[in-house]
């Protein structure tokens, strides 16, 4: 491995500073002079038809300013980035407890609020789609004019008939996943306003400021030149920020009124009108001989987007994809729906589909495993995919594989190697268990959609260089991790680089902030931008080898210039730009990828027996990351990928009950705290090196989260020999089913 | 009243208050309704504390009020008249909080930061009282802030660092 001078160190995060000291400004964090307070009218119901909409008592309150309804929108009042299928405002049905209506522009946030009690709207209620078997029944009512099936996919490999009938053993189960908030810390929230060049700036946390600008135009009819969007800094995104939030709202208000406006989402209506995880439902079939190789596997999932489609039909198609994990089936059948329902409205999270697959998947695992009583770990070594075979979907894997060296990375760490005796404990009433699950998750956009990342750095008259990336900084650290790409390839000092991230205003486009994508395809661009630069000045002084230190730039050791005035001399600027490889393929719409992230997730939990509460002691998180670009930065992210997997497993449920939102608060949506959370995280980082990077990288934002529950409920039978097949397990579940066994003597506890 | 009369009277700012923040003091005129972080916020636009919830669950808007740990969404603004009130802006003057900074910067614990001023002053509370916390009191001390990012593991290291 190359020795680097910053790739792979832990270089503090460049924008520590301004946010430990609070005094960096969150969208939410923006208040102009003589702005409007937006508040949203939302839908009473899950399911109506809106027959009439009275603004008028509303509108003469003294400090309403504006109330828009469907009528102001001047362009299309549609948006979602996908399918456009979801109203700015409704004007016909409302389709989920969180639509939109109307929005007040008052004076004061408090009289925008009462407002909202004086705007009148005639509904007749309609009985809600509450479940996706309800949704594809031929009687339903159609949500959308296409119907309530936004996504249907069935592929075929062999036979599984045949390949089922030869199997020594077949093990087929239901599983269910659940609704799971995203729960990011700042709520949606920002401001809108004219810049002096007179555009419209929208500024709300998100991760794709230029296809926020896309979206905004259709909707304001205005060129996309006169619109600015600024996405950064974000406080959390995790996918849920990828598609509009608010910034239409804002964009409208201020576009109609001429004045500044500022929207801020309380936490409730944060649960209520944000998209969540999609709860998935898996029939999962599989064979085994009893040499422990996998024959055949049948995989259907039903899913449910609610009431819009947003990225609902790219989600699907991961947990199509990954139904296999990181295994080969020789034979495979795997179907399903996405359906359109009225029990929310789901949207992009962290692990895009991926989990709930992986979920069904590696329980599924250890039970087969089990059953031929051959080691769980032995199991997973025998049956991993290996280069040249195909996954479940008929898809090729020609890029790096890491679950490979995962495994002998597990097979080697603490938590495997000594499970026997990190499984005793002292009381009686406490059971310790060991589990294990392997992840994979694609990496970019798919196939047919347009995946690139621009970048530009110049030098700027004080004699430091910029990057200019179209990239959002949501708290995931790649800020840092482009200063270091750069720093690394021009051998400057990382206090010669600044940056300007997600401002449409002043940077290119670097596409989206999502599917693990930004390290891989954006922090290519910058190592392009970086050595062009480096060529660039190389060749003013006819020189082979480049430093810059303490601002003076060195060719072949010998000092030259200061930055400075080089920089007084001559305009220095380069582009950089990647696009990310695609399978040569299509397999239906994004499908496949070929470039894919691993991961390995190793726990060990107490269930305390009494209580049925189920703690996390210790955690081993193996992650192939290519070249690790900030090792602090990536155990960062996989600590927190994994505690919230743990809330994944164990207690987030949002749950939506005849339509309604049941829990939309934080007193009752239970997220892991500091004291439910293990300290005791270890990282590691196997080594493999991606060739279609040029320094070797992959992303690992979602990895770090998409094989964490199963790992659990797998450590949660290791304990007690319970079995789980839907998320989350919470105390309650885990006690019944104890009482259960008690009751019919299946059994020991646990026999092993 | 009518709930709208209602509505406009208790956004009148009609109550005089006295507020020592970061060891400067103001005198303001709030609402009856309003609260400590709205004042710090929307009226001073000390934007450095977080509004996260607004109902005392999430601790983003934690700020140290006549020494004690207060979410300051839970406070009324007149409640608060006449105390001393620290927060994240505050941390010029205070050893402590410079310190937590530092450590949280060294040891990787701030991803999104919209958390890390409450983990701070939360941390900065604790440190007063007990110099030399366990790892289990420092969960304790910040099981009230919600953190989304981190797992929490590097805020634990930051602040145990904090002491050294």
């Amino acid at each position: 491995m190359a020795e680097y001078r910053y790739l792979g160190k832990p270089v503090p995060r460049v924008d520590g500073r301004e946010k430990v000291t609070g005094k960096v400004l969150y969208p939410s964090d923006l208040y102009f002079d003589n702005q409007l307070y937006i508040s949203i009218l939302r839908s009473q119901y899950p399911y109506a038809r809106i027959k009439s909409i009275d603004t008028s008592r509303a509108e003469k309150i003294p400090g309403v300013v504006k109330i828009l309804t469907h009528k102001d929108v001047p362009g299309i009042n549609a948006f979602g980035i996908a399918v456009q299928d979801q109203p700015v405002f409704c004007y016909d049905y409302v389709r989920y407890q969180g639509d939109a209506i109307a929005a007040v522009g008052a004076e004061n946030p408090a009289i925008a609020e009462e407002a909202l009690k004086h705007i009148f709207v005639e509904y007749e209620v309609l009985k809600p789609i509450t479940t996706p078997e309800e949704a594809l029944k031929e009687d339903a009512p159609r949500l959308h004019k296409n119907g309530n099936i936004l996504n249907y996919k069935y592929f075929e490999k062999g036979n599984i008939h045949t390949a089922f009938d030869e199997s020594d053993i077949v093990i087929e189960h239901e599983y269910q996943t659940q609704r799971q908030a995203h729960c990011y810390l700042e709520t949606e929230s920002g401001a809108a306003y004219y810049d002096e060049d007179g555009k419209l700036v929208v500024h709300v946390g998100g991760q794709y400021p230029h296809r926020d600008v896309v979206q905004l135009s259709r909707i304001l009819a205005i060129p996309e030149d006169n619109i600015r969007a600024i996405n950064s800094p974000v406080g959390g995104g995790f996918g849920g920020k990828d598609e509009l939030t608010v910034q239409a709202y804002l964009a409208l208000m201020t576009h109609i009124t001429k004045r500044p406006s500022r929207i801020f989402l309380e936490r409730e209506e944060s649960f209520l009108a944000g998209g969540k995880r999609h709860p998935v439902k898996i029939k999962l079939k599989t064979g085994v001989n009893k040499d422990g190789k996998l024959t055949a596997m049948d995989f259907y999932a039903l899913s449910d987007t609610g009431g819009y489609a947003s990225l609902g039909g790219p989600v699907f198609n991961l947990t199509v994809e990954h139904s296999g994990g990181v295994y080969f089936f020789p034979h495979a059948e795997v179907e399903g729906h996405c359906v359109y329902t009225n029990s929310g409205f789901q949207v992009a999270f962290r692990g895009f589909g991926v989990p709930q697959s992986l979920f069904a998947l590696e329980t599924q695992m250890d039970e087969m495993a089990d059953t031929l009583d051959i080691d769980r770990l032995e199991f997973r070594k025998i049956n991993l995919l290996e280069r040249g075979q195909k996954g479940a979907i008929d898809n090729e894997f020609p890029l790096s594989i890491g679950s490979h060296a995962i495994v002998n990375a597990i097979e080697k760490g603490d938590i495997y190697k000594n499970r026997n005796k990190l499984k005793k404990t002292s009381k009686p009433h406490l059971k310790r268990g060991v589990g294990f699950a392997l992840g994979l998750q694609g990496a970019g956009l798919g196939v047919g959609l347009p995946d690139f990342a621009h970048t530009r750095i110049r030098l700027l008259e004080d004699g430091t260089f910029r990057l200019y990336m179209g990239t959002s900084e949501m708290g995931q650290g790649n800020a840092t991790c482009f200063i270091q790409i750069a720093a690394e390839i021009m051998n400057c000092e990382l206090s010669d680089l600044s940056y300007i991230l997600g401002d449409t205003g002043k940077v290119p486009d670097s596409g989206s902030a999502t599917a693990s994508r930004t390290i891989y395809a954006v922090g290519a661009s910058i190592y392009y931008a970086a050595k062009r630069m480096k060529e660039k000045i190389l060749t003013l002084y006819n020189g082979k080898k480049l430093e810059i230190r303490e601002r003076t730039i060195y060719v072949d050791d010998q000092p030259k210039q200061t930055l400075l005035e080089l920089a007084r001399e001559q305009e220095l600027e380069t582009t950089g730009e990647f696009i990310v490889p695609t399978a040569k393929e299509c397999l239906g719409d994004g499908l496949p990828h070929i470039l894919y992230g691993y991961s390995g997730h190793v726990v060990l939990v107490e269930v305390n027996t009494l209580t049925g509460e189920t703690e996390v002691l210790k955690a081993e998180c193996y992650l192939d990351a290519g070249t690790v670009v900030n090792i602090q930065g990536l155990e960062g992210q996989s600590e927190g990928g994994l505690v919230m997997g743990l809330g994944y497993a164990l207690t987030e449920n949002s749950i939506v009950k005849d339509g309604y939102y049941v829990n939309p608060r934080f007193a009752t949506y239970i997220l892991p705290t500091a004291l439910d959370s293990p300290l005791d995280i270890k990282t590691v980082a196997v080594d493999v090196y991606e060739k279609s990077n040029p320094i070797g990288s992959k992303g690992i934002g979602e990895v770090v989260f998409t094989s964490v529950a199963p790992a659990v409920v797998n450590a949660i039978y290791d304990a007690i020999c319970v079995r789980f097949y839907s998320l989350p397990v919470k105390p309650e579940d885990i006690l019944l089913n104890l009482n259960y066994k008690i009751k019919n003597q299946e059994g020991a506890l646990c026999p092993h | 009243m009518s709930t709208l009369e209602n509505a406009v009277s208790t956004q009148k700012d009609n109550i005089e208050i006295t507020l020592n923040i970061n060891s400067k003091e103001y005198k303001l005129n709030v609402s009856p309704t309003e609260t400590l972080i709205s004042v710090l916020r929307d009226k001073l636009k000390l934007t450095g504390t977080k509004y996260g919830c607004g109902e005392g669950e999430c601790g983003a808007c934690s700020i140290i009020m006549d020494g004690n740990l207060v979410n300051s969404c839970l406070v009324l603004a007149v409640q608060a008249n006449n105390s001393e009130i620290l927060t994240i802006e505050g941390y010029e003057n205070d050893e402590l909080i410079k310190k937590l900074q530092d450590a949280f910067i060294a040891k990787g614990a701030v991803q999104c930061g919209y958390c890390t001023p409450g983990m701070i002053m939360s941390g900065r509370a604790l440190l007063e009282k007990n110099p030399c916390p366990t790892e289990n009191e420092i969960r304790e001390a910040i099981s009230g802030n919600l953190c989304r990012c981190t797992g929490y593991v590097k805020i634990v290291e930051a602040i145990k660092s904090a002491t050294e």
